[in-house]
């Protein structure tokens, strides 16, 4: 394998770096000037092929924003967004191609982000015919073929969404994301709106999918054991920032984050009599039109100290392949261990 | 691939319950059929040449020879009535299909955009709405010039906003909606969104408007025609040959109640069929969508 060899196979098939997404709201009462909500603020991730990370975090938190500006939905003030090596913002007409074929998404609703007044066969196909991929009749047998593997039966085809159950018009969503044969799904919020046994199916169907045909997702969630599940490593966010990221069975297993360990410590866990510590937040997330200042978790953290107003954490190693943006979680990790044993 | 087992769908649901025919749709259907199919069969029906002056029998009552009688030219008001039916048809259809389309350009283009493309429209439609339509109608006319082709383009100005608002509305709700985002995220252009993603949604209003719109139209080319403004003498059209009746009044009522009857009969079909397509096509009684 020569050198450029190993930096093309090297290179990451997302690499997002510092990006930050900002919307103006609408003005208040006697307010001249429209506050600015900074809905993600710096923040770094990368993807590789066939792989899934996870991005969790509460309502607000900017991780269905970060999707989007993935997808340049929603517009980027700053960062750069790297797709298999091409800096999308730059590439213009050309970026916006690659990223047409190579990202594609799958919506929460399975209600609302089907066309009520579309076949399922042209639903599916839609990303095909405005991608001007193949003829009609090779866009059909694509489709019939990639209904097939969703779990649909042949005659949805020219069936129309609202004859179909939640789970099932999930299913039609995935179809049409995977239709283009992407690289990388974004799956925002996908089994939110799905009843919990409905949930399970569309997970494996996620996760047989991804065998098959080697897809990356990029699984945004809320539901911690929902990404648990599916993804290898995951990323917490709060505020619009990346507070700990690592593989998954690290970042829950042993959380450092006191956010991530709020929001382990949330998880119900099938068993009365197994040790549980909650670690319960009080109060609201704070608006992101005036964040916090320092680190923007301090107002909810029992563990804050006068430097996390001072001092902005970054993103750190702490070991294991996790990172983590807080000032003590070394402290917290030692105090942890001695009170360990006495929390029953 | 048949590791992922498909799920038991149910059979295919009955195609949308069937809305029962409304009775007043009905109705409506039935007398605006017999109108148009007058006016398409004047040439073959009608007894006299709707111009054919028969002085020796000018302002007569209905009678064996002339049915609906006489105007004060001797013209047989059947005759005239019947050809007369063809440009407030045309005229009224036409302007209502031109403020349809175009006002369904205007709402979409002031949705789908929003912003100073929404406000600027908005302002225009807002302009165009203030006024009566008649009156509108009159002073675009009276810019436009008289004739067919002006009491057409009038109309259609003054109905536009009708168009116009219900798409803007429809765009509004859908513009944000997640099967338009989805659109988005495929790359779909502008245009294909809205014709594929938003228009679709706005059919059965846009329809309803249409069916509310059109006896307005009717209405407002008699008025104009009455006025002298519309299809010029001596070819018939309903107002005008009311305007010529107006005043020998005093003389024969028929040539007078006839054409207002007309009118009358052609202004409660239109309307029936408006009320009776919203009533079947409401939202809330739509089995699905909207």
């Amino acid at each position: 394998m020569t050198e450029s060899d190993r930096a093309v196979t090297d290179r990451p098939l997302l690499e997002v770096t510092d990006l930050a997404v900002s919307f103006k709201v609408a003005r208040a009462r006697g307010s001249w000037t429209r506050p600015v909500v900074r809905a993600v603020d710096g923040i770094s991730l990368r993807i590789e092929a066939g792989e899934t990370l996870g991005l969790v975090g509460e309502s607000g938190s900017g991780k269905s924003t970060t999707g989007r500006a993935v997808l340049q939905l929603v517009p980027a003030d700053s960062g750069s967004i790297q797709l298999e090596g091409t800096d999308l913002a730059t590439a213009g007409a050309n970026g916006r191609e690659l990223l047409r074929k190579r990202v594609s998404m799958v919506f929460q609703d399975p209600f609302g982000s089907l066309n009520a007044r579309m076949k399922v066969g042209d639903i599916v196909g839609e990303p095909l015919e405005i991608q001007r991929i193949g003829d009609r009749p090779s866009r059909r047998s694509r489709v019939t073929e990639i209904l097939d593997l969703v779990g649909l039966p042949a005659d949805a085809i020219s069936r129309y969404p609202h004859e179909f159950s939640g789970g099932q018009r999930q299913r039609i969503g995935i179809a049409r994301a995977l239709a283009v044969e992407p690289a990388l799904v974004v799956c925002d919020e996908p089994v939110a709106a799905l009843d919990v046994s409905v949930q399970a199916q569309i997970l494996r169907l996620l996760k047989d999918l991804q065998r098959e045909t080697g897809v990356a997702y990029l699984f945004i969630a809320h539901d911690l054991n929902v990404v648990r599940h599916v993804s290898r490593r995951t990323a917490v966010m709060y505020l619009g920032k990346i507070v700990e990221e690592g593989p998954s069975s690290t970042l829950f297993g042993a959380p450092r984050h006191p956010y991530t360990q709020a929001l382990t410590s949330a998880i119900p866990i099938p068993d009365p009599d197994a040790p549980r510590r909650r670690l319960v937040l009080t109060g609201e997330i704070p608006s992101p039109t005036n964040p916090p200042s320092g680190c923007r978790f301090r107002t909810r953290c029992p563990y804050a100290q006068e430097r996390c107003a001072a001092e902005v954490p970054l993103l750190e190693p702490a070991g294991d392949g996790v990172s983590v943006a807080c000032h003590f979680w070394k402290e917290i990790a030692a105090s942890k261990e001695t009170t360990e044993p006495a929390a029953r | 691939m048949a590791a992922i087992q498909a799920l038991d769908v149910p059979a295919a649901t009955p195609k949308g319950q069937r809305v029962p025919l409304d009775r007043r749709l009905l109705v409506g259907g039935v007398g605006l059929a017999i109108i148009v199919l007058a006016a398409l069969a004047a040439p073959l029906i009608a007894p006299f040449n709707p111009i054919e002056q028969h002085l020796d029998a000018r302002l007569q009552g209905p009678s064996g020879t002339y049915l609906l009688g006489t105007d004060n030219l001797g013209r047989d008001t059947l005759s005239r009535l019947l050809y007369g039916l063809r440009p407030s048809l045309i005229s009224g259809l036409a302007a209502v299909a031109l403020a349809a389309v175009s006002g369904t350009v205007v709402g979409m283009l002031a949705g789908y955009f929003g912003r100073w493309a929404d406000a600027v429209l908005s302002r225009l439609l807002d302009l165009l709405i203030a006024w009566p339509t008649i009156f509108l109608a009159l002073a675009l006319v009276l810019v436009i010039g008289p004739g067919q082709f002006g009491v057409v383009l009038a109309i259609a100005l003054a109905e536009l906003p009708i168009f116009a608002r219900v798409m803007r509305a429809i765009t509004l709700s859908n513009v944000r909606g997640e099967h338009v985002e989805a659109a988005r995220s495929m790359g779909a252009s502008a245009p294909r969104i809205m014709v594929r993603h938003i228009f679709p949604f706005a059919l059965s209003p846009l329809l309803v408007q249409f069916a509310i719109a059109a006896p307005l139209a009717v209405v407002a080319e008699a008025s104009l025609g009455y006025l002298g403004l519309g299809t010029q003498p001596p070819a018939p059209s309903l107002g005008g040959i009311l305007s010529d009746a107006e005043l020998y009044l005093s003389q024969t009522y028929s040539a007078a109640v006839f054409p207002i009857l007309t009118i009358a009969l052609l202004v409660l079909s239109l309307t029936l069929i408006a009320d009776g397509l919203q009533k079947m096509l409401d939202p809330r009684g739509a089995p699905v969508g909207l």
